[in-house]
């Protein structure tokens, strides 16, 4: 699906002028579709870049990024890229351009010409796979965050994209907010096989994804499972990042002499843990 | 130090878009506390915290600041906004200086102090939120995010208030950024004796943080508590969109399964000493 190799990538080179400070140094990436993949990476790392890297808002200096076989660069490719990989955004009320929900999730195909019966198709199929058709008559802004955020996810859907790159999704959600929006995330990605790469701060939904890439100073460091990761507890804070609260507490119980797993990532593993259940 | 008096707040009231954001609260909050105040989005937290620096106007009721009506007076607005001071979400969007110790005198100069008197509070705003010397001169493009976070803080510390009210001050920072913004906090409270009221969506941030939780739904205050209090209710929480911090909810699991583990835990450490109390109570 997505293939990039020694991507390098400077502000000032695309802007012309100006000193030059790369953001991306020579990444490697390679993701396959049907994946479920975290990016972490602490504030200035190169994970937004990278990740507009994507859908071609962003060019690489050096290096080749392909999409679907496509060459980023190739301006004859952009619009194919940006039909097949969307993009979310931090902030909902960004995102969002229409009054009525409708409009907003129709945005998309008719710009790609789409012919409306179709489109008529895809905006009710997408707002349904967020679990948002009741509201298509909506007004966007009498919706709560989580609402705008999971309609902005179906205006990419009735681009029929194979992969939805997110950043930060749920950064200004509330705890509601964002168990809707990871909840819809993971279910398009298991019920309908969408490609999916999930840029945030946050390592418990981090754990979600099948595989961990976690980047520091524009460098691809770790690229694993959330277990493998996850299991690095003094790594990641060096990194400037955590782990998820559970595997903290393992983590501590082992540093005190109790023998409990050392890949623990949510509370169920917690509770059926060996160690915890001779406590119990 | 702060009192509302059955407070309401109706926008657009008469009209049909009429909307009843904040209902009847009455509340004090004591000089030298630290309050979290949680909320799902669109609870009314937003326009609470608005009336008490008199950005707003209760449609009815009374906010007090030291026994004080903040409308009696009008001409006293300028001085209630500057002993209450309001730290936005984002609050680095609104930098907008070409230096950075610019950018955090621009208050104080406002308030009318002598050039000498500016540079002091500034300074000691910029030292208080820990950030270096060499950063005054910058521009604020060239501070990393929680940089730049600090540095609007900054900003509202110059004016020297007696109450800092901060609106989601960890929203979109990174774990480090994260920590070290509540660390500051934490520092101003002791070190400034602040009463500081935290806005937060993260059951996380205020449980480490506060002393005390107040929990709004539906423009009401329905809960008010200190954090173990708040967050051994985990099934009201969930049910108006809230949550509790995850080793709170993991040791009500434990609980179940063992009365003897404790609840109302929710640091890392604190729930090590719990578990390993046990552990060590049946080893014995």
């Amino acid at each position: 699906m997505i293939l990039g190799e020694k991507l390098t990538f400077e502000y000032a080179a695309y802007d012309s002028g100006g000193a030059a400070a790369p953001v991306l140094k020579g990444v490697d990436i390679s993701i396959e579709a049907g994946e479920f993949v975290a990016i972490l990476g602490h504030n200035g790392s190169g994970k937004s870049t990278l990740a507009k890297h994507m859908n071609a808002l962003l060019m690489p200096t050096e290096g080749t990024l392909w999409i679907k076989g496509l060459d980023t660069k190739a301006a004859s490719n952009t619009w194919e890229i940006r039909q097949s990989v969307g993009m979310v955004f931090q902030n909902p009320d960004n995102q969002i351009i229409a009054t009525i929900v409708e409009e907003d999730v129709a945005f998309g195909p008719e710009n790609l010409g789409v012919a409306p019966p179709e489109i008529r198709k895809r905006v009710a199929e997408s707002l349904t796979a967020v679990g948002m058709d009741e509201h298509i008559r909506a007004t966007p802004h009498h919706l709560s965050g989580g609402q705008k955020q999971r309609v902005a996810i179906a205006g990419v859907l009735a681009m029929h994209p194979g992969c939805i790159v997110l950043d930060e999704p749920t950064a200004m959600l509330d705890p509601s907010g964002r168990r809707e929006v990871l909840e819809t995330i993971t279910r398009l990605n298991r019920e309908s096989g969408i490609t999916v790469i999930l840029i945030t701060h946050f390592m418990e939904e981090a754990a979600r994804a099948n595989r961990i890439l976690v980047m520091d100073d524009g460098q691809l460091v770790i690229d694993a499972p959330p277990r493998d990761v996850f299991r690095q507890t003094e790594t990641m804070q060096s990194l400037g990042l955590g782990v998820p609260g559970v595997t903290a507490l393992a983590h501590e119980l082992r540093r005190r002499g109790l023998p409990v797993a050392d890949d623990i990532l949510t509370i169920d593993e917690f509770m059926h843990d060996e160690a915890i259940k001779s406590l119990l | 130090m702060i009192e509302l008096k059955n407070v309401t707040h109706i926008y657009n009231e008469g009209s049909v878009f009429e909307k009843k954001a904040v209902n009847e609260i009455s509340l004090k909050i004591n000089a030298g506390e630290m309050v979290a105040l949680i909320g799902h989005t669109g609870s009314g937290k937003s326009t609470l915290i608005q009336h008490l620096n008199a950005l707003l106007k209760p449609s009815s009721g009374t906010v007090l600041i030291k026994g004080e009506d903040i409308h009696a007076d009008k001409s006293r607005l300028r001085e209630i906004r500057q002993r209450v001071g309001l730290v936005f979400q984002y609050p680095e969007h609104q930098l907008f200086e070409a230096e950075v110790f610019k950018d955090v005198a621009f208050g104080p100069t406002r308030m009318g102090l002598p050039p000498e008197e500016v540079e002091k509070c500034a300074r000691a705003a910029l030292e208080v939120v820990g950030l270096s010397e060499d950063a005054y001169t910058k521009t604020p493009f060239e501070l990393s995010g929680g940089q730049k976070r600090r540095a609007a803080i900054a900003g509202v510390l110059a004016m020297r208030p007696e109450v800092l009210i901060l609106d989601e001050p960890t929203a979109g920072l990174d774990p480090r950024g994260r920590d070290g913004i509540l660390s500051q906090i934490k520092h101003m409270h002791t070190a400034l004796g602040l009463t500081v009221i935290l806005v937060s969506h993260s059951m996380d941030d205020a449980a480490r943080l506060s002393d005390r939780i107040l929990v709004m739904n539906q423009g009401r205050l329905i809960s008010d508590g200190t954090p173990a209090e708040i967050f051994s209710q985990g099934e009201m929480l969930k049910d108006i969109g809230l949550d509790v911090p995850q080793i709170s909810f993991l040791m009500t699991c434990l609980n179940k399964k063992n009365p003897r583990v404790p609840t109302g835990v929710f640091s890392v450490e604190d729930a090590a000493d719990a578990i390993m109390e046990l552990a060590k109570g049946q080893s014995s």
